[in-house]
């Protein structure tokens, strides 16, 4: 009696694991073991958090459809929480121990060094999410492990300084006054000496220029002599937490001049920090290498299926869209290179990238064995209280960095 | 004129986060430093009070002051009190606990989402001198003058305030002359933590919520050593000096510097003034 008993109750565990999701079919594949390191929480969270968001039910849908090549994808996501000795032991942790194909995300330019030097170690390809300050990305030795879908900041061309240049050439006569702050990262701040430089040789003329620290919270000493110099167009390299009560603070003082700031600011940010500008907010210009969810385009509408399927917690954003294709750009190498996958044969894929984004960027996403990032298509909106939506401003331009890195080099 | 203006607000808010932290180490001589995750905490809560409870904004930011109220006499009773007799040291480390875990649970509870608090007086006026000032700044200087008139009317004439007075005086003196000193000490903790949700409350509506709110309310600690840790009336001309040079710093030296300036002040002081520019000098033994 006892046995049976005992029988029933095991088959009843058994039974509940299956049904709880614990052993499943698909399950019972080994996965392709996926790494994927955001900021979920510190200082560069706004910026970083909705990227791994986007990737992560990307992953969700291919595994429901039945995973890649008859494998899942098990999706590791770690919080550096923008400490980059954190992200350096989480980091270590997915490259040690969960043995990762490959680490994405790592957004934030104060923790890639360390992780980059340890991936580099241990052969495991990095595809930097949002800003990327890898070294030899556009002109790289094939197996390198350095991929970068988003704002990169080569020392020897910067994508992001030079297309946030040319948005101001876009929208400004030549001869305009431009004033220019960036976080006090090294990231940031390359950016800004850059976009400086060429602003300058565009025939702008740069009035002011100064770093902010990431956690200020009173912007007045800034934001005084930016009203004071009132610069014909002001760019604030910054997130969410740092752009948002700047422009509040300089409409009070009267600065309703345009105010120009990368996509790092999340639409459901901008859509919060707009309902506290008095004014119509009609100066404020948002743009970057992805396209604004206010667009509404089928592909975005795709991803907000997604999210309302699997979850979610931030609105939909353009950080959505990056992280969303990075796991488009995993897929596709993970189903080219096979099962079993190790990572060498994984960067190889990589390199082989042509993803069409179906209109999240301006072009597709191409990566080469010498070119880890490829050409870049960028786009400005300024903000329509009317239609309560970013509306485009400037259409898409493509950026070749190699052609434009040798003017300049 | 601006520079001024700029002054006076920072003044005020940093006034407004030492009173929290100088109220609470007068009557229980505990420097708390759960303090900048208390006023994160508060923040949120506000951010959260705002958009269930309906009417002007102000019903639910009175909720908020009241529940800060309750929270900081919940904290006293549960975790202060029990540690009455045990090393200082103790009880600060455990201050130290308390704001991890207070931290955790802003954190978890609102995912260090950037908010703002409305306070339903969204406009600028231009003042003579090409002076501007927003609503905010002056619910910030309105209430600012309130609470500390308020603060030192309740210290000199209620009867609460002179055994509170006397608590932090002489404890052991004053149980013997039948004062209640765990309610008195309880009640200072309600008003420290009071005082900590008004600062948040004005620094979420002036600037707005984040994870950075608790780097701005660190200061407070710098402005409470320089202005003497039992002294409330040392608070204001604190904040004044630290707001003030802070401010010289970032306009006109460099602002990567401005952020170490109330440190460096309070070092100064620390080093020829020890109990600070309004302290007792006594006050350095205890401490």
């Amino acid at each position: 009696m006892r046995k049976k008993i005992m029988g029933i109750v095991m088959s009843l565990v058994f039974f509940s694991l299956i049904f709880m999701g614990h052993i499943s079919i698909l399950d019972a594949a080994d996965p392709y073991v996926i790494g994927y390191l955001s900021d979920i929480t510190g200082d560069a969270r706004h910026n970083y958090a909705p990227d791994s968001e986007g990737f992560r039910v990307y992953m969700d849908l291919v595994n429901a459809r039945g995973g890649i090549n008859g494998h899942p994808v098990k999706v590791i996501i770690e919080d550096g929480k923008s400490e980059p000795a954190r992200s350096a032991a989480v980091a270590k942790k997915l490259i040690i121990e969960d043995k990762v194909l490959a680490i994405c995300g790592l957004g934030f330019s104060r923790s890639q060094p360390p992780v980059l030097a340890l991936a580099e170690k241990e052969g495991v390809a990095v595809i930097t999410g949002y800003t990327g300050i890898g070294g030899d990305i556009y002109d790289c030795k094939p197996g390198s492990i350095n991929f970068a879908t988003g704002h990169n900041m080569n020392p020897d061309f910067h994508t992001s300084a030079y297309a946030c240049a040319r948005f101001i050439q876009g929208v400004k006569p030549k001869g305009s006054t431009v004033a220019i702050t960036g976080f006090a990262t090294p990231g940031a701040r390359f950016w800004r000496d850059l976009q400086e430089k060429w602003l300058k040789d565009m025939g702008f003329e740069v009035v002011y220029g100064e770093d902010i620290p990431t956690d200020t919270v009173d912007f007045s000493p800034w934001v005084n002599k930016i009203a004071k110099i009132s610069p014909d167009i002001y760019y604030a390299i910054e997130g969410s937490t740092q752009v948002i009560p700047q422009i509040i603070a300089l409409e009070k003082m009267g600065y309703t001049k345009d105010i120009m700031i990368p996509d790092f600011t999340p639409e459901g940010d901008f859509a919060k920090g707009i309902k506290r500008v008095v004014g119509n907010g009609e100066w404020i210009l948002w743009g970057g290498r992805w396209a604004s969810a206010y667009e509404d385009l089928p592909a975005m509408r795709e991803v907000q299926k997604a999210l309302e399927k699997f979850g979610h917690q931030y609105p939909l954003s353009a950080r959505h869209f990056n992280g969303w294709v990075i796991g488009r750009i995993i897929e596709e190498a993970l189903t080219r290179a096979g099962w079993p996958c190790s990572r060498s044969k994984l960067i190889t894929e990589l390199e082989k990238t042509n993803v069409d984004t179906r209109g999240l960027t301006g072009g597709p996403i191409q990566f080469t064995p010498t070119d880890h990032h490829g050409p870049s298509w960028w786009k400005v909106y300024r903000w329509n209280a009317g239609k309560k939506a970013l509306v485009p401003a400037m259409d898409w331009f493509k950026i070749e960095p190699k052609e434009i890195a040798k003017k300049y080099r | 004129m601006q520079f001024l203006i700029s002054v006076i607000i920072l003044s005020c808010v940093y006034a407004m986060l030492a009173a929290g932290f100088v109220v609470i180490y007068k009557s229980s001589r505990i420097l708390n430093f759960a303090y900048s995750d208390m006023a994160m905490l508060a923040a949120y809560l506000a951010v959260t009070l705002t958009q269930l409870v309906a009417g002007p904004p102000i019903i639910a930011l009175s909720i908020c002051l009241v529940m800060g109220f309750i929270l900081g006499v919940a904290i006293y009773a549960l975790l202060i009190k029990p540690m009455a007799g045990e090393p200082i040291f103790s009880t600060i480390i455990l201050t130290v606990a308390l704001g991890i875990v207070l931290n955790a649970i802003t954190i978890l509870g609102w995912g260090g989402e950037m908010e703002s608090i409305p306070f339903g007086w969204a406009q600028y006026y231009s003042l003579p001198g090409g002076v501007r000032v927003a609503g905010t700044e002056f619910i910030i200087i309105i209430t600012t003058i309130i609470f500390f008139i308020a603060i030192f009317t309740f210290y000199r004439f209620s009867k609460i305030g002179k055994e509170m007075r006397a608590t932090a005086e002489n404890a052991l003196l004053a149980s013997q002359r039948s004062i209640n000193i765990y309610f008195v000490t309880a009640f200072a903790w309600g008003i420290g933590f009071f005082a900590t949700a008004l600062a948040a409350i004005l620094i979420g509506g002036n600037y707005q919520v984040s994870l950075n709110l608790g780097h701005v309310s660190i200061k407070a600690f710098a402005v409470a050593l320089v202005g003497g840790m039992d002294s409330v009336g040392g608070i204001i001309p604190a904040a004044f000096i630290i707001a003030a040079t802070e401010l010289v710093v970032s306009n006109y030296i460099n602002p990567r510097l401005a952020e170490a300036i109330p440190f460096i002040i309070m070092i100064i002081v620390l080093l020829f003034r020890p109990w600070g520019l309004f302290g007792t000098e006594e006050e350095i033994e205890r401490v």
